[in-house]
């Protein structure tokens, strides 16, 4: 008879733990090295979720440029997970602030994306960049960031 | 009495799942990755070969020095070693003459952009000038030295065979890169007779004496 009211609640808590939602990076979004030939306009590089990257203006990439590859795990199964890019963000060389940052200005996601029956999905996240455009040179250096995307179910 | 428990046990679970339910709608959360791009704007960029104006024979007339700059006497090195060198004859006793033949100065740009024009820039080492005449001296320094004049310096694309001045507005030339982001160019200039018109000695006329000085050559995007 006191075990009876415990039921409900040990069962709430078992259906919890198993919705923790997590995600393995299987690739990191690398826009390449690249050379700035001025940053007098602004310019982009532009990594797509699928097709060739391509850079405008005065950068060029020269090796590499990626987009990013994630999974997602522990989502409901067969659920539409709803994507929102956290837009524009930066990506900086150091904590010296006076150095110009490259702006995430957009990402190339789709809108939506369906988990399989193990609420398990596959994420390619393409993105572009640009240069602020305002004459400050770029040092060589590698500029990083981390891009958010929201996802709502 | 069992009959009650197992009804009891329905409605929990009924109640658990109703929990979920209701939550489930409002499930939001935020996912990242991480993002770089690597800068690389340094140009591996070296020497090849010195500036190398050969060997003259040349005339100061110190009775004349006060027309020194205005009389000079020119030899050109073309920035292609198969073109010949020529003279530019000097004034009242001014006088200079290859006698063995010089050699252009040589570079080499690599680990550039591709297809991208390098601007490539010229100045005085001494003043750090462009444009600015560049003095060969030697250890007397009473005795007259000789000039490479400024606004002589030529180039050329080892590559294309082509030859382009160094010196527009902004004191530059360009050169383009190839699909890998390397060029090679040759450079040449116009050497004068000492424009100082002060000087009180002829050159020596007896012993082979070397006279050196330095320009800085610079590329960059």
């Amino acid at each position: 008879m006191k075990l009876k009211p415990r039921w409900p609640l040990v069962l709430f808590a078992l259906l919890v733990v198993c919705s923790a939602q997590s995600q393995i990076i299987q690739r990191p979004l690398y826009f390449g090295t690249i050379i700035t030939t001025g940053n007098t306009i602004v310019s982009r590089i532009v990594v797509p979720r699928s097709g060739k990257p391509y850079s405008t203006h005065q950068l060029q990439i020269v090796e590499d440029a990626y987009p990013s590859e994630l999974t997602l795990q522990f989502f409901p199964a067969y659920t539409e997970l709803h994507l929102t890019p956290v837009v524009p963000t930066e990506l900086r060389a150091s904590a010296d602030s006076l150095l110009p940052p490259f702006i995430v200005e957009s990402l190339d996601i789709p809108l939506s994306i369906f988990t399989d029956g193990n609420g398990e999905s596959q994420l390619i996240i393409g993105a572009t960049i640009k240069t602020t455009g305002d004459g400050r040179p770029y040092p060589d250096a590698s500029y990083t960031g981390s891009i958010d995307i929201v996802v709502n179910y | 009495m069992k009959k009650s428990n197992q009804q009891k046990l329905v409605s929990g679970i009924g109640l658990a799942l109703a929990g979920m339910t209701a939550l489930t709608p409002l499930q939001s959360m935020a996912i990242n990755t991480q993002a770089s791009v690597k800068v690389k704007n340094a140009i591996t960029f070296a020497e090849t070969a010195p500036l190398n104006f050969g060997t003259v024979r040349a005339n100061y007339n110190v009775a004349q020095a006060a027309n020194a700059s205005a009389s000079a006497a020119r030899v050109t090195l073309p920035a292609d070693d198969a073109a010949t060198m020529t003279a530019t004859a000097g004034t009242n006793g001014f006088s200079m003459n290859s006698l063995v033949r010089g050699s252009s100065a040589k570079y080499t740009v690599s680990g550039a952009a591709p297809f991208t024009a390098v601007n490539i820039l010229i100045t005085d080492a001494a003043s750090g000038t462009a444009g600015a005449n560049v003095a060969l001296t030697t250890a007397n320094t009473a005795a007259p030295g000789f000039v490479i004049v400024g606004s002589s310096w030529t180039a050329r694309d080892l590559v294309l065979n082509s030859t382009f001045d160094i010196g527009d507005a902004n004191g530059l030339g360009q050169i383009t890169t190839d699909g890998t982001g390397a060029a090679s160019f040759s450079v040449g200039a116009q050497l004068s007779t000492d424009l100082d018109n002060t000087k009180g000695q002829n050159y020596d006329q007896n012993n082979e004496v070397e006279y050196t000085g330095q320009f800085a050559i610079t590329v960059s995007y």
